[in-house]
């Protein structure tokens, strides 16, 4: 069964998942991007700055030759540390970005060699045949030690021209093209793990004599520095967003439980409202007052439903009490009738009182018999089980023999009875169930036709059908009466008068006249006068089929 | 003991009046509520048996204006009506007894018997006068263990001397109770009960147990009193 709470939790759920995995994916990788770009700048910038600075350093330089005496001590020191056991040919002193650096270039073995000493006698690196390394080997990242960077610059032929002291013994692997232009890549050293790494061509000018690279030759730098540190960043990032990811998923699956139950809080509570509504409690409503906003319709229906059960109910227990109330007088009677009856057993006197006891049982024999037969038909009717056979209805003939019946209880009341039928009207319908109709119309108002009251029945013809009138003089009924007097069981006095009318007959009447597709109604033409209007429907082209 | 039976349903009340007075009771009868609410007032009677749905005047009204009039007869209700409603009102509107039809007939006399007892301030089924001994459950008489046979109207006279024991009853007061409008009491009717009853309860020779107060009327009482 599909359970609302589960699908908005499932629906809820998955969303959220979905959701906040993209966006935790999506922010990691531009989170990725833009600290790859960063690092990646820092590295152009550098290569810009170093491929400036192999073309610009000596105009920023300022190069003089030094006495040796003027040498600071650990300049010295360290000089006559690298010097050992070569010529001296002379020291300079070079300022560059305000820093001071000192070139020493020594004949050792007949082969010039120089190399670069920090103001405070550091060695920094041996000038190569290119030079760079007087240049940028000074800069401090790119001496050994802790993260350092690194670089290393090939000729187009791919000879190593410069490296950075860092490197050590180690070489960067070249770049693949070396005239692609600016790229970056990820490479790895042995010491080092993975190393970032932009390969930037260019034309160094370099103006001095010792220049290795022909002037106008194209050189590639490569610059690299650990990823460590980004990597770390990038794990750090990866692992908060996906901890962080599964904490919004808990508290969201929390969350959404919470906010479901008590969004459904209130169906709960109609499921409760419910449940205690049974056969006896009919008569309690759901409260539409308070309750949520999407339910009120549906509480209105439901009241609106139960109100029609209960009427429903209500009728049918009416109706059930009104049968068994019905029943009740004549089993009374034969109860006692038979109780006295043999109680007296032994005191009758011949065949003429036993008969008037078997005279009475009978009497109320045919009385219930009647009534369950009023009740069969109704509930026929009201079931659809009742069975319409049509056929040609002679009208008159059908009132003629249904009155037959009744005359003779007509004339010992002294009713004035008037029959206005015209002769020979026909129409298709139900014989029978016409035949109960009119039986009931007429029994009807002969029997709450006041002694020598008047009973006019007629029957007339016009655009709109024939019509049927029975009207009986009746000096009780009121016009709020009117809407009663098609209730089962009603009676204008609710004790039972002479007749045996158990307050069905116009009832079934009506019920039967609906099932034939005629219609019945009840009027006071005038305040002692009670009618009652058959419409026997659309007038049939009686189209005489008869076969004579 | 006289009841007035007020019932619609001709046949109901034919047989009821004929099994009331088999057991011994004056039963009038009406067929609507004017005519019971009438006699209920004209009349003394012990019970009025009610029905409630009766033309003309229905049964509450007939009960309200009979309490009305200052009536505190014995009314017991004998409806179809049975839910609780209808016989809380019916016993809030003065009535002392209700029965739902259908209804046994045994059952009817016993509550009739009822109601009459607690008319006479008693609550005892048996009176026992000298030797002899009403048991006015069974409607029976017996001397020591045997059973005296009385006819209706002669129980009923033993039964208003017995439930008035002790007490001189008018000789009108008998005919009051004890005859209902189909009888004719000339004047010595109860004279001549009256005698046939003593031959059958009185033992030969023994002084009678009924005292004729002369000019009063008659008073049951046990010898030695």
């Amino acid at each position: 069964m599909k359970s609302i709470r589960r699908h908005l939790t499932v629906l809820l759920l998955s969303g959220l998942v979905v959701l906040s995995s993209s966006c935790g994916v999506g922010f990691y990788f531009f989170v990725r991007h833009a600290l790859t770009a960063q690092f990646d700048r820092a590295l152009h910038d550098k290569a810009a700055a170093f491929a400036a600075l192999s073309s610009q350093n000596d105009e920023d330089e300022d190069e003089r030759s030094v006495p040796l005496d003027e040498l600071p001590t650990p300049v010295k020191k360290s000089m006559a540390q690298h010097v050992a056991g070569a010529e001296l040919s002379e020291v300079e002193q070079i300022t560059r970005d305000g820093r001071l650096f000192y070139k020493v270039e020594v004949l050792r073995d007949g082969a010039e060699w120089e190399f670069l000493l920090g103001a405070d006698g550091q060695f920094l690196g041996e000038n190569d045949e290119f030079g760079f390394a007087f240049d940028k080997a000074a800069l401090p990242e790119f001496q050994p030690g802790q993260n350092p960077e690194y670089y290393q610059v090939w000729d187009e032929d791919g000879e190593t021209v410069a490296k950075s002291p860092s490197l050590e013994g180690d070489r960067l692997t070249p770049p693949s093209g070396m005239n692609d232009g600016v790229t970056f890549f990820d490479t790895s050293l042995p010491q080092e793990q993975v190393v970032r790494a932009i390969a930037f061509p260019f034309v160094p000018r370099r103006q001095d004599g010792d220049l290795a690279v022909p002037a106008g030759e194209r050189v590639v730098l490569v610059i690299a520095r650990t990823r460590a540190e980004l990597d770390h960043t990038l794990a750090t990032l990866r692992y908060s967003l996906l901890i962080s990811g599964l904490l919004l998923l808990v508290s969201a699956a929390i969350m959404v439980r919470f906010s479901v139950q008590s969004g459904l809080r209130p169906l709960a509570a109609l499921a409760h409202q419910a449940t205690s509504i049974d056969a006896n409690t009919l008569s309690s409503r759901f409260s539409t007052g308070p309750t949520t906003e999407e339910l009120q319709p549906i509480c209105s229906r439901l009241n609106e439903l139960l109100d029609r059960l209960q009427s429903a109910f209500d009728r049918e227990k009416r109706f059930t009490s009104d049968v068994a109330h019905e029943l009740r007088t004549p089993i009374a009677e034969l109860r006692s009738l038979a109780e006295v009856g043999l109680r007296s057993a032994a005191s009758m006197h011949g065949q003429e009182e036993v008969s008037s006891y078997l005279d009475d049982v009978l009497a109320i024999a045919t009385q219930m018999e009647r009534l369950v037969n009023s009740l069969l038909m109704l509930v026929r009717c009201e079931s659809g089980q009742q069975l319409i056979n049509l056929d040609h209805v002679q009208i008159d003939a059908l009132l003629d023999e249904s009155w037959r019946s009744l005359a003779e209880t007509a004339q010992e009341r002294g009713l004035i009875v008037h029959f206005q039928i015209p002769e020979d009207v026909a129409e298709t319908t139900d014989p029978v169930l016409l035949g109960a109709v009119l039986t009931n119309l007429l029994s009807n108002a002969v029997a709450y036709t006041p002694r020598g009251g008047k009973i006019q029945v007629s029957l007339t013809e016009d655009r709109s059908g024939r019509t049927l009138q029975v009207v009986n003089t009746n000096n009780q009924l009121t016009q709020e009466d009117l809407t009663h007097v098609l209730e089962p069981f009603w009676r204008k006095d609710q004790a039972r008068s002479e007749t045996s009318h158990s307050g069905l007959g116009l009832c079934v009447a009506l019920r039967l006249t609906t099932l034939l597709g005629m219609s019945l109604t009840v009027d006071l033409p005038s305040t002692s006068l009670f009618r009652v209007t058959l419409n026997l429907g659309k007038l049939h082209s009686v189209e005489t089929t008869n076969c004579d | 003991m006289r009841i007035l039976l007020v019932e619609d349903s001709e046949r109901l009340q034919t047989y009821l009046s004929k099994g009331l007075r088999m057991a011994g009771y004056a039963v009038d009868s009406a067929r609507d509520g004017e005519e019971g609410l009438w006699l209920a007032t004209e009349i003394e009677y012990d019970v009025v048996i009610l029905d409630l749905m009766l033309p003309k005047l229905d049964g509450i009204s007939v009960l309200q204006q009979l309490r009305a009039s200052g009536r505190d007869t014995h009314v017991l209700i004998l409806t179809a009506k049975d839910t609780v409603p209808d016989r809380v009102h019916g016993l809030e509107q003065g009535a002392d007894d209700y029965l739902v039809k259908p209804f046994a007939f045994e059952e009817l006399v016993a509550r009739v018997q009822t109601l009459v007892r607690r008319g006479y301030g008693t609550k005892k089924s048996e009176i026992t006068v000298g030797d002899v001994t009403i048991d006015m459950a069974h409607r029976v008489v017996r001397r020591g263990s045997a059973d005296l046979r009385l006819r209706p109207r002669e129980y009923a006279l033993l039964e208003l001397l017995a439930l008035r024991k002790g007490d001189v009853v008018s000789r009108t007061e008998i005919e009051r109770h004890i005859y209902d409008e189909q009888a004719d009491p000339v004047s010595n009717v109860v004279d001549s009960a009256m005698c046939i009853l003593r031959k059958k309860i009185d033992v030969p020779g023994a002084p009678s147990l009924i005292q004729t107060k002369r000019g009063m009327g008659y008073r049951l009482q046990g010898p030695g009193l």
